[in-house]
C-alpha cells in the first residue's frame, strides 16, 4: 500500500470515534434528566442532595439506597433491554412488528419463571442459589425457545425468517398452554404471585438480584450494538448481506441468543411489560432515521428513559398504593401503536 | 350441658393462648400508627375498638364501611414499599398472604415494625388472630373481654356444631367467582373449606385441592345440595337468573331446589370475627327443613 | 487471476440444476450468461457469489477455494447485484449506498463521503441521494443498487487489484436510455474488474459482452465471443424457436419472427 493510502488509514480511526450523533446525545441527556427526576420523586418526598450530603434521615437514606435506587436502575436496564431486543429483532426479521413477544421469547421466559414459582419449592435449592433461581429459569426458558427456533429452522434447510415467525406463533400457543397448566397446579398464594408477576412491576427490585442482571444486560447491550452495521446490510436481504461481507449465520445466532438472554433477564425480575419493545424502536426511526447505529443506541437510551418514567407514573399515580407497570406502558403504548399503523397505512 | 361447653371453650381459650407465643405476637414498641394489609385485621382492630390507631388500610378492608375512608395501600398481595413508608406508620400489620415477599423484605430493612400474622382456617384460628393483635397492641385483657362479651354465643354454637356427629351432613359447594364461565370452587386447604367445616357441612369438592375452576360435568357429578356463593360471584353470574341459566350449575340440586346462599366475601372467607357468625348462620340455613 | 467455476454440479431436491459447468471470469472482460428460462443462469451466479456450495466441482477466487474465504474477504473482492431489492424501513438512498462501503477497515469516513459522491455522480443518481429508497421507482432502485455495487468494488486509482462484479439482470426495470448508460458504465469500468452479467436481451449481450456463455438445461452448450456463440442454429436449438442472426457493426444482431 502506498503512502497516501496509509495516511488515509491513520486518519480514519480518529474520524469514526469523533462522530457522535446529536440525536443520541440528546437522548442521553434526556435519560440523565429522567433518572434524576425518578430518583428524587416518589411516595416519600426526599431530596437527592440531602441524601448525598448525609443530611437526610435514616429512613430517607434507606428508602433512597435500598428501595428507590435498585428500582430505578432495574427499570432503566429492563427498558433498555426490551427496546433494544425489539429493535434488533425487527431488523433481523425485517418486520416492523417483530418483538420479543412475537417470536415466543417472552412467553418462553414467562413459562420458565412460572415453572420456578410453582415447582421451585419442591427443588430444595441451596440458599445461595435461590435468589437467582427465578431469573435463571426465565433466561433458560427464553433461551430454550430461541435454541429450539434456531435448530428447528436450521434443520429445515434455510434459516428462513417466515419459518421463525410461524414457529414463534406455535411456541406462543404452547407456552400459553404451559402457563395455564402451571396456573392450575399452583396453590392460592402462588396463583396470586403469578397474576401479579404477569402484570409487571419493578417494586421487588433489590441489589442481590438487580446487580447480576445489570451486568448481564449491559454485556448484552454492548454485544448487540456491535451488530448495527450487519443489521443495516441485512435490510437488503440475507443473501445481499452476505455479498456485502456479513457472516449472516454468526450475526443471526448472536442477535437471537443475546436478545433472548437480556429479555429473559428482564422478564424474570420485572414480569411481563408490554409494548416497549415494539414502540420505542419505531419512535427512534421516526426521529433519527433507520440506520441501526442510531436505532440501536437510541432504542436502548429511550427504552430506559421511558421505562423509568412509566414506573414513576405507576408508583406515583395511586400512591400510597401502586399500579402494575405494564398497565401504564400498555395504556400509553397501545394507542400510540395503533396511531403508527394508521399512519403507515395512509402513506 | 351449658357449663360443660363453657368449660370446653375456656379450655380451648387457655390452650390457644399458651400455644401461641411465637415471635409475631409480642407487644409493639409503638403501635400508635398502624398500616394494615388484610381486611380481617381491620375487622379485628375495630372489634377491639382500637381503630383510632389506623392510618391506612388495603383494598380488602371493606368492613366496617368507615374503614374504607383511610388512604389505601393497594391490594394485600401487591403492596408498595415506598407507598407504605410515605404514610410514616410505626407498625405494619399484614395477613399471611401479604406481599410480594420482596416488598416485605424491603420494609423489614427499615426501622418500621412489620408483622405478618399466620392464619388457620378454624374457629381457633380466628381467636388466635384476635389475641395476637391484642398482644401486639398491648390490649390483651380488652381482647379477652371482647371475645367473651361479643363472641361467646357464636363460639358456643360452633362448639355444638362441632360436637354434633351427623352422618348426613349437607353437601355444599362454595363458589368464589367465575373464570371464563367456569365456576371457581373451594377445594380442601382453602379458607372456604375451613368455613364449611366450621358450619358442619361437607365440602362437595373436598377431593379438589385449592381454588379450582370446575367443569360442567364435574359440577353435575358432585351435585351439591347447597350452593354458597360470594356476593361478587353472584353479581358476576348475573344474579339468581344467571345462576339458573349457568350450564354448569342449573342441573345441580342446589340450584333446582333454590338452596343458594349469597354471602359477602370478606365476612365468609376473611377469618375475622365476622366469619364465626357467618359460619353459625350458614349452619342454621343448611339445617332448615325442606 | 480469475473467479473460476470448475466443472461444477448443483443438485437441489434430487434435480440436477447445473452439470459440468466451467466458467472463467477474467478481469477486464465482460462475460454474459444467456439461455432460456430455467437454464440455471441465476443458480450459476449464486455459486460464483459463494452463497451456496456446489454439489460437485469447485469455485475458486484467484486460486483459493471460495469456501475457505470469510464473507468479508469475499466482499472485498467481489460485488453482487441482485434482480430487485425491497427494503422494509425508511432508509435514504445515501444510507443504502453507505452499506456498499466495505472498506471501513482501511479507509476513513471522509474517503467514504468522497467515494459515494463520485460514484453517485458517475451513475447519475445524485438527485436521488436524499430520497427515501422505498419511494423510488423500480428502475431508480436498480440504479441505486448498481451504484452500491460500484462503491463496493471501488479502489483508489493508485491500486490496480482485480475485482469481480456479478449482475443478475441488472437492467430488467430500466428504460432504454438508462439501460445503455448502465451497460456503457460497466464496459468503461472493467479495467481491473471481471464482470459476469446474466441477460435476457440477446442483442444487449451481443453488443456489450466480450465472452458469451450459452446455458441450456444446466450445461454450457457454447462459450466464446459473440459471433461464435450466437449463431442462428445454436440459438434456435437452445430456445426452441426460430431465431435469425445477422451481422451489424461487427456484432451479431438477433431477431425473431
Amino acid at each position: 500500500m502506498n503512502s497516501e493510502a496509509t495516511r488515509a488509514t491513520v486518519s480514519s480511526s480518529f474520524e469514526v470515534r469523533r462522530h457522535l450523533n446529536p440525536g443520541i446525545a440528546a437522548l442521553a441527556v434526556f435519560l440523565a434528566l429522567v433518572c434524576t427526576i425518578a430518583m428524587s420523586s416518589g411516595a416519600v418526598p426526599l431530596s437527592v442532595f440531602d441524601v448525598m450530603t448525609g443530611s437526610a434521615t435514616e429512613l430517607e437514606t434507606t428508602i433512597f439506597n435500598e428501595i428507590r435506587s435498585p428500582r430505578v436502575l432495574l427499570a432503566g436496564f429492563v427498558g433498555a433491554a426490551l427496546a433494544l431486543a425489539g429493535a434488533v429483532l425487527q431488523g433481523l426479521f425485517r418486520n416492523p412488528l417483530a418483538d420479543p413477544g412475537l417470536i415466543g421469547v417472552s412467553s418462553g421466559g414467562a413459562l420458565g419463571a412460572i415453572a420456578m414459582i410453582v415447582l421451585g419449592a419442591a427443588l430444595n435449592l441451596p440458599d445461595w442459589l435461590s435468589p437467582y433461581a427465578l431469573p435463571l429459569a426465565a433466561i433458560a426458558g427464553a433461551l430454550a425457545v430461541t435454541l429450539f427456533l434456531y435448530s428447528f429452522a436450521s434443520y429445515y434447510g434455510q434459516f428462513n425468517i417466515v419459518t421463525v415467525l410461524l414457529v414463534g406463533i406455535a411456541i406462543n400457543a404452547l407456552a400459553t398452554v404451559g402457563i395455564g397448566a402451571f396456573q392450575y397446579l399452583s396453590d392460592d398464594a402462588q396463583l396470586r404471585t403469578l397474576v401479579f408477576w404477569m402484570m409487571g412491576s419493578f417494586g421487588r427490585a433489590n441489589w442481590t438480584t438487580v446487580l447480576p442482571s445489570v451486568v448481564l444486560i449491559s454485556t448484552g447491550i454492548l454485544i448487540l450494538l456491535r451488530q448495527a452495521k450487519n443489521l443495516d446490510r441485512m435490510q437488503l436481504g440475507e443473501k445481499e448481506a452476505f455479498h456485502l461481507g456479513v457472516d449472516v449465520r454468526l450475526a443471526k445466532r448472536t442477535i437471537i441468543l443475546v436478545s433472548a438472554a437480556i429479555v429473559g433477564a428482564g422478564v424474570a425480575l420485572s414480569g411481563i411489560v408490554a409494548f416497549v419493545g415494539l414502540v420505542v424502536p419505531h419512535l427512534i426511526r421516526l426521529m433519527l432515521g433507520a440506520q441501526h447505529t442510531v436505532v440501536l443506541a437510541g432504542s436502548a437510551l429511550l427504552g430506559a428513559a421511558l421505562m423509568i418514567l412509566a414506573d414513576l407514573i405507576a408508583r406515583m399515580i395511586v400512591a400510597p398504593a401502586e399500579l402494575p407497570v405494564s398497565l401504564v406502558t400498555s395504556a400509553i403504548g397501545a394507542p400510540f401503536f395503533l396511531w403508527l399503523i394508521t399512519r403507515s397505512k395512509l402513506r | 350441658m351449658q357449663t360443660f361447653l363453657k368449660a370446653l371453650v375456656a379450655a380451648a381459650v387457655f390452650f390457644s393462648s399458651t400455644a401461641y407465643a411465637d415471635d409475631t405476637c409480642f407487644e409493639a414498641k409503638d403501635a400508635s400508627r398502624i398500616a394494615i394489609a388484610g381486611g380481617s385485621i381491620t375487622e379485628v382492630i375495630y372489634f377491639l375498638g382500637e381503630e383510632s390507631r389506623i392510618i391506612a388500610t388495603d383494598r380488602t378492608s371493606n368492613f366496617p364501611e368507615e374503614a374504607t375512608k383511610f388512604p389505601s395501600v393497594g391490594y394485600v398481595r401487591s403492596l408498595s414499599a415506598e407507598g407504605i413508608l410515605s404514610l410514616k406508620p410505626s407498625l405494619v400489620l399484614g395477613e399471611d398472604d401479604m406481599g410480594p415477599e420482596e416488598i416485605v423484605t424491603q420494609l423489614a430493612a427499615t426501622s418500621v415494625d412489620i408483622r405478618k400474622l399466620s392464619e388457620a382456617h378454624t374457629t381457633q384460628g380466628v381467636l388466635t388472630k384476635i389475641r395476637c393483635i391484642g398482644s401486639i397492641l398491648g390490649v390483651e385483657s380488652k381482647a379477652e373481654a371482647r371475645i367473651s362479651e361479643q363472641l361467646e354465643s357464636d363460639l358456643n354454637e360452633l362448639q355444638v356444631i362441632a360436637a354434633t356427629q351427623r352422618s348426613d351432613k349437607p353437601r355444599v359447594a362454595l363458589l368464589l367467582m367465575f373464570a371464563e364461565g367456569s365456576p371457581i370452587i373451594a377445594g380442601h386447604d382453602t379458607s372456604g373449606d375451613g368455613v364449611l367445616a366450621m358450619a358442619g357441612a361437607a365440602n362437595a369438592f373436598a377431593a379438589v385441592e385449592g381454588w379450582k375452576p370446575v367443569s360442567l360435568e364435574a359440577m353435575v357429578k358432585a351435585n351439591p345440595d347447597h350452593l354458597i356463593i360470594t356476593a361478587r360471584g353472584f353479581g358476576a353470574a348475573g344474579g339468581l337468573d344467571g345462576l339458573k341459566e349457568n350450564p354448569a350449575l342449573r342441573l345441580t340440586k342446589a340450584v333446582t331446589e333454590n338452596h343458594i346462599h349469597v354471602i359477602d366475601g370478606m365476612a365468609l372467607l376473611g377469618f375475622g370475627p365476622r366469619t364465626l357468625s357467618t359460619a353459625v348462620s350458614i349452619s342454621e340455613s343448611l339445617s332448615v327443613p325442606e | 487471476m480469475t473467479l473460476r467455476a470448475e466443472n461444477i454440479q448443483l443438485i437441489r431436491s434430487n434435480r440436477e440444476i447445473l452439470s459440468g459447468v466451467t466458467v472463467d471470469i477474467k478481469p477486464a472482460f465482460v462475460h454474459a450468461v444467456i439461455g432460456p428460462n430455467g437454464a440455471g443462469k441465476s443458480s450459476l451466479l449464486t455459486m460464483l457469489a459463494g452463497e451456496e456450495q456446489p454439489s460437485g466441482g469447485r469455485v475458486e477466487l484467484e486460486g483459493i477455494c471460495i469456501d475457505q474465504l470469510q464473507p468479508n474477504e469475499l466482499a472485498a473482492k467481489r460485488a453482487v447485484m441482485s434482480q430487485s431489492i425491497d427494503v422494509v424501513f425508511d432508509f435514504s438512498v445515501d444510507q443504502i449506498l453507505e452499506m456498499g462501503w466495505v472498506h471501513a477497515r482501511n479507509w476513513g469516513h471522509s474517503v467514504m463521503i468522497q467515494v459515494i459522491e463520485m460514484c453517485s455522480q458517475v451513475c447519475g443518481i445524485e438527485s436521488l441521494r436524499q430520497r427515501n429508497y422505498r419511494t423510488l421507482s423500480g428502475g431508480e432502485q436498480q440504479r441505486v443498487q448498481f451504484c452500491r455495487a460500484m462503491i463496493q468494488i471501488w479502489q483508489p486509482e493508485t491500486e490496480a487489484e482485480s475485482r469481480y462484479l456479478l449482475l443478475d439482470e441488472p437492467t430488467s426495470s430500466l428504460d432504454v436510455a438508462h439501460e445503455l448508460q448502465l451497460l456503457n458504465l460497466l464496459r468503461q469500468s472493467r479495467e481491473t474488474t471481471g464482470i459476469l452479467i446474466v441477460l435476457h436481451d440477446l442483442n444487449l449481450a451481443a453488443h456489450f459482452a466480450d465472452t458469451i456463455y450459452l446455458l441450456h438445461d444446466g450445461r454450457v452448450v457454447a462459450r466464446g465471443n459473440p459471433e461464435d456463440v450466437m449463431t442462428s442454429q445454436q440459438l434456435s436449438d437452445v430456445y426452441g424457436t426460430e431465431i435469425e442472426v445477422e451481422e451489424r457493426r461487427g456484432r451479431p444482431y438477433i431477431y425473431t419472427h
